[in-house]
């Protein structure tokens, strides 16, 4: 992580057109001025100050006064330094004097007179500067800020035709993020830019504060390049000074009503209008504080900027806040809170009125509250209500909070204190079901998350229940690694055509049938699992339903349909970022990276892994992060960034063991050793990894480590391969077997007849690597027409390829070179700079080898120095 | 722009391939329809336009992932086009017909997502462009349309 200092001034976006016609009416002679108008902080000083900037540059003479409270009550107080010295009170001989002194300064043109806040200014300046402008001496740009009504002092210019106003609001949604880009200097992560966007309401004073202050106390940060917040956004006190200032004009009657908002909102208008004149109202609205928008046939008012409300409800006196939520409380169920989400809003206002609520009606908001994921909230009323009486309901909210939001000790904590108090089967199963996935995801606590639920079980008397913890502890052995014991035990489930039970087996199921090779049945169950769980509707303790997704494109991108996969796990990256849902993110994030490495495409595999990582670093489920961090380590690997490799690779011994797909670790080991050009121990790495994974039957992590091995050139474990694609119904699988033995046999039509096979899959990689190895084959057997076509394809899928740089490749462009295997491994060793010691003591060849294989090198590429030999290995 | 959104729209061009060359065409059928004034700050042959503008959007779109090169290349740019005449009214302009190019050429391949970052893409380039225009003078002195184009964009 890097924290850089942001430029203290902010680029101007989306005001460059108001600029321009400010330099374009200045050329106007009917023209006489520029009225800049709008709400505080959408930045109309700073586009004056620009526009005063540009005048000068363009040679004219300028002028800079600003008014204020405090001078108004000075005549000519604001503008005195720009007059003449020595000009007396009379107002005609003020005028002439001043006059001629600008005539002179601006040599003939007009002089441009910059007024801040010109609503302030005044009587005698204004009527001095309004006949300077009559008489051609004055271009008059003012900055006026909105109010109620136009300001009574610059009625007559206002109305005039002499002047434009141009009306400023806060920036669009488009402007802040290229604001955020130009200001940062770089991307901004999306939840980040929304956050932003959200608080600030486009507003640019506000924006730019709540940018210095997280980047003051550390929660904005530029990890990978990448600017994102890693806390919480807070205001600050210059914020908090900035949203009084703007609140200071409002009358006592306006401010209550904007406190009732700021605490309760939205409200009715019928509602609002029993304590606010219609009036108020209407000045709030025009003054840019409050919002009125239809819902239905009600009108609801709210206030117009979220930073209000938080600064408002921070300051509004105790007392003075109970009452009025206690006073909306009470109206709101003297309707009979009729509406879904009354029972939280009641919940939570009678709770900052005084502390609790009604249990019943806490319970019944946090449940509201956490199924629209607003877990903050559902945490916070559960609490109030377990700590006040413990039960189980009210524990398995708070714990489920707890867990959603990362605090997993506390989790850990509520729930086996809740499980004590756990009633009833439907209780018992899901707070056992809570507690273990808690234990499981969260503190990596395997064995203990087993226990938990295997301890439940025991005491249970419906099947459904059983059922449930048995789908559970399915789950627990398929993520730490043990994907047959995981169906085994689901086959067990007695079959009660229960709903619930049917959606929590389906979460381990489509993935312990994808990768012990069933693809199709992984699919199938993963697509009927996300039907049901929609079907189910709102429940506790259960995950999201993005999880059959995630299940979804797994299996996709494993039976080798990659292209679907990566849009599917797109999609589904876009929701769970909308929905803020960490563990969404990470399990889509992490999708794409693999899918991006099937495809071949480095580059994008790792900016996937790299926000993968970096949301399980921010969200603290740290187990997924061991597979980002290892996909990291193959695709900076395959770009030739070999120190990124080892770095990664290192990141990955430091990290909490996690037994999804852990044989795959290898594959970031073993590419790390690639690019560190230790070709024998990456192969050696591969196939005992490979072996294993046999033998816990992930047979497609199995299929990739071997068939890396044959990448790596030693094509003798295609046996093996191909017995794991007879178990296997993945086209993807059974490519790799078939790639494995075209190349065991050197059979020239074997390797293009894989090239193809990967190429229609869209693993661009592959196919461009043994497309290579074809036109090899070719040429070797006399037949190089072929040999030719197959080296263009190899050319024109590896720049599909973003960069990858692989030993399978490292012919394209010299394709007409036959290295052997040996030859190959030697020769990018020395294109690397190694010695011919070294290459020697790797490779365990004598260092005579090593130069007779150079020499053989040199002669076949036609070049003479090791120079020579890296460009042409396009090192 | 996020990350994603800048691999997006270089994915787009990537995707487009020759057809680069039917959306500069369509572009410049919607940009003189909507101001046909604007046909007359191009002095050029249109075909050689036509290269360069698929040209410089190309380089463009790639510099975008690295900030500082991209800044500059995007001023050096924007004062170019402040020469030419062109003001800050016809970025809108230029940004809308090429949205509209892209979607002709695209049609259901151009998918929402994209058109958002290809919008963002746009507004990064063009903001960057007219700050390079101001330092350069270029958009505060020229008066529109009186000053001699050059022949070349």
């Amino acid at each position: 992580m890097r924290t850089v200092a942001l430029p203290r001034r902010w680029p101007l976006v989306g005001r460059r057109v108001e600029l321009q016609d400010f330099t374009e009416l200045l050329d106007d002679p009917d023209c006489q001025g520029l009225l800049l108008h709008g709400q505080p902080g959408v930045g109309k000083t700073r586009l004056a100050d620009e526009c005063l900037q540009a005048a000068e540059q363009g040679g004219r003479a300028c002028g800079r006064a600003a008014a204020t409270q405090a001078a108004a009550g000075v005549p000519l107080g604001a503008i005195a330094h720009l007059l003449p010295v020595g000009a007396g009170a009379d107002p005609v001989a003020l005028f002439e004097l001043t006059a001629r002194a600008l005539s002179e300064r601006s040599d003939g043109r007009r002089f441009v007179m910059l007024v801040d806040d010109a609503h302030l200014l005044d009587g005698s300046s204004l009527t001095l500067i309004d006949q300077l402008m009559g008489a051609g001496i004055v271009f008059l740009l003012a900055t006026v800020r909105a109010g109620p009504r136009p300001p009574d002092a610059l009625s007559a210019l206002w109305r005039s035709d002499r002047v434009m106003r141009v009306d400023l609001g806060d920036l669009s949604r488009d402007s802040v993020e290229t604001l955020l880009h130009l200001a940062m200097g770089g991307p901004v992560d999306g939840s980040t830019a929304t956050v932003l966007w959200d608080t600030s309401a486009g507003n640019v004073l506000f924006l730019r504060e709540l940018v210095l202050g997280a980047e003051g106390s550390g929660s904005l940060a530029q990890v990978d390049g990448v600017w994102r917040l890693t806390g919480p956004l807070v205001s600050s006190d210059r914020l908090s000074e900035l949203v009084d200032a703007r609140l200071a004009a409002v009358p006592p009657d306006g401010r209550e009503a904007l406190e009732r908002l700021a605490l309760t909102q939205p409200v009715g208008l019928d509602e609002l209008e029993r304590t606010t004149s219609l009036a108020i109202l209407e000045e709030l609205e025009v003054a840019g504080l409050i919002t009125v928008t239809a819902d239905g046939r009600r009108q609801q008012v709210g206030l117009a900027h979220p930073l209000h409300a938080e600064v408002l409800r921070a300051k509004v006196p105790r007392l003075r806040a109970r009452q009025l939520l206690l006073h909306r409380a009470g109206a709101v169920e003297g309707w009979g809170a009729r509406r879904r989400e009354d029972a939280l809003r009641i919940a939570t206002w009678r709770m900052d009125a005084t502390g609790t609520a009604d249990r019943s009606l806490l319970v019944a908001g946090a449940r509201l509250a956490r199924y629209a994921q607003d877990f903050t909230q559902a945490g916070r009323l559960a609490r109030v209500a377990f700590e006040a009486e413990p039960d189980g309901e009210s524990g398995l909210l708070l714990g489920e909070s707890l867990y959603e939001l990362g605090d997993f000790l506390e989790a850990e904590a509520v729930l086996a204190r809740a499980q004590q108090l756990a009633s009833g089967d439907r209780q018992v199963v899901q707070i056992a079901d809570e507690r273990a996935k808690n234990l499981f995801w969260g503190l990596l606590r395997t064995e203990d998350a087993l226990a938990v639920n295997r301890a439940a079980r025991a005491s249970l008397q419906s099947a459904d229940a059983r059922n449930e913890l048995l789908a559970q502890e399915a789950s627990d052995l398929m993520f730490s690694g043990h994907p047959r014991p995981a169906l085994d035990l689901l086959a067990q489930l007695e079959n009660t055509g229960d709903l619930r039970t049917r959606v929590l087996r389906a979460i381990p199921e489509a993935p312990a049938l994808t990768v012990t090779g069933q693809t199709e049945a992984g699919l199938a169950v993963a697509v009927q699992g996300y039907e049901h769980h929609v079907r189910l509707g709102d429940q506790l303790a259960i995950a999201f339903a993005g999880t059959h997704i995630s299940s979804q494109a797994f299996a996709m991108a494993e039976g080798g349909r990659l292209a679907e996969a990566a849009q599917l796990a797109e999609m589904g990256y876009q929701v769970a970022t909308e929905s803020r849902i960490p563990l969404g993110r990470i399990w889509f994030s992490l999708n794409l990276g693999r899918v991006s490495l099937l495809q071949g495409r480095a580059g994008t595999a790792q900016r996937w892994f790299r926000e993968c990582a970096a949301i399980c670093r921010d969200s603290g489920f740290v187990g997924p992060r061991r597979l980002a961090v290892t996909g990291l380590a193959v695709a900076s690997a395959w770009l030739g960034d070999a120190a990124g490799s080892a770095a990664a690779v290192a990141e990955v011994e430091g990290l909490a063991a996690f037994g999804f797909l852990h044989h795959e670790v290898a594959l970031g080991q073993a590419w790390a050793a690639v690019a560190a050009g230790d070709p024998e121990s990456a192969r050696r790495r591969l196939r005992d990894a490979a072996a294993e994974a046999v033998g816990t039957e992930h047979r497609i992590s199995a299929a990739w480590l071997f068939h890396d091995v044959v990448r790596l050139g030693d094509p003798s474990v295609h046996e093996e391969l191909s017995a794991i694609a007879a178990a296997c119904d993945s086209p993807l699988v059974a490519a790799r077997a078939g790639h494995a033995e075209a190349v065991a046999a050197e059979s020239p039509a074997g390797l293009a007849d894989s090239a193809a096979r990967f190429a229609d899959m869209g693993a661009l990689l592959l196919a461009a690597e043994a497309a290579v190895a074809a036109a090899r084959a070719y040429r070797r057997a006399g037949e190089p027409r072929p040999g030719a076509a197959m080296a263009t394809q190899a050319e024109e899928w590896a720049a599909a390829c973003e960069g990858a740089m692989t030993p399978g490749l490292v012919e394209v462009g010299a394709a007409a070179v036959p290295l052997t295997r040996r030859e190959k491994e030697v020769a990018l060793l020395a294109a690397d700079g190694v010695t011919s010691k070294e290459i020697a003591e790797r490779l365990f060849l004598s260092p005579r080898t090593v130069d007779n294989h150079l020499q053989s090198v040199y002669s076949k590429l036609g070049v003479t120095s090791r120079a020579d030999l890296r460009a042409a290995l396009h090192r | 722009m996020t990350p994603e959104q800048i691999a997006l729209v270089q994915a787009t061009l990537d995707d487009l391939g020759p057809q680069v060359d039917e959306v500069v065409q369509h572009f410049y059928d919607r940009l003189f329809s909507a101001d046909p004034a604007v046909a007359a700050l191009f002095s050029t042959d249109p075909a050689v336009q036509r290269r360069k503008f698929e040209v410089e959007l190309r380089q463009i779109i790639r510099a975008i992932s690295g900030f500082d090169a991209f800044v500059s290349r995007a001023h050096e740019l924007g004062r170019r086009h402040a020469g030419y005449g062109v003001r800050a009214r016809h970025y809108r302009l230029v940004g809308d017909s090429l949205l509209g190019a892209l979607g002709d050429v695209l049609a259901e391949r151009f998918s929402p997502e994209a058109a958002e970052a290809w919008r963002l893409a746009y507004d990064l380039i063009a903001e960057a462009m007219m700050a390079g225009a101001a330092e350069g003078d270029g958009l505060r002195q020229a008066p529109a349309g009186t000053r001699p184009m050059r022949p070349d964009s």
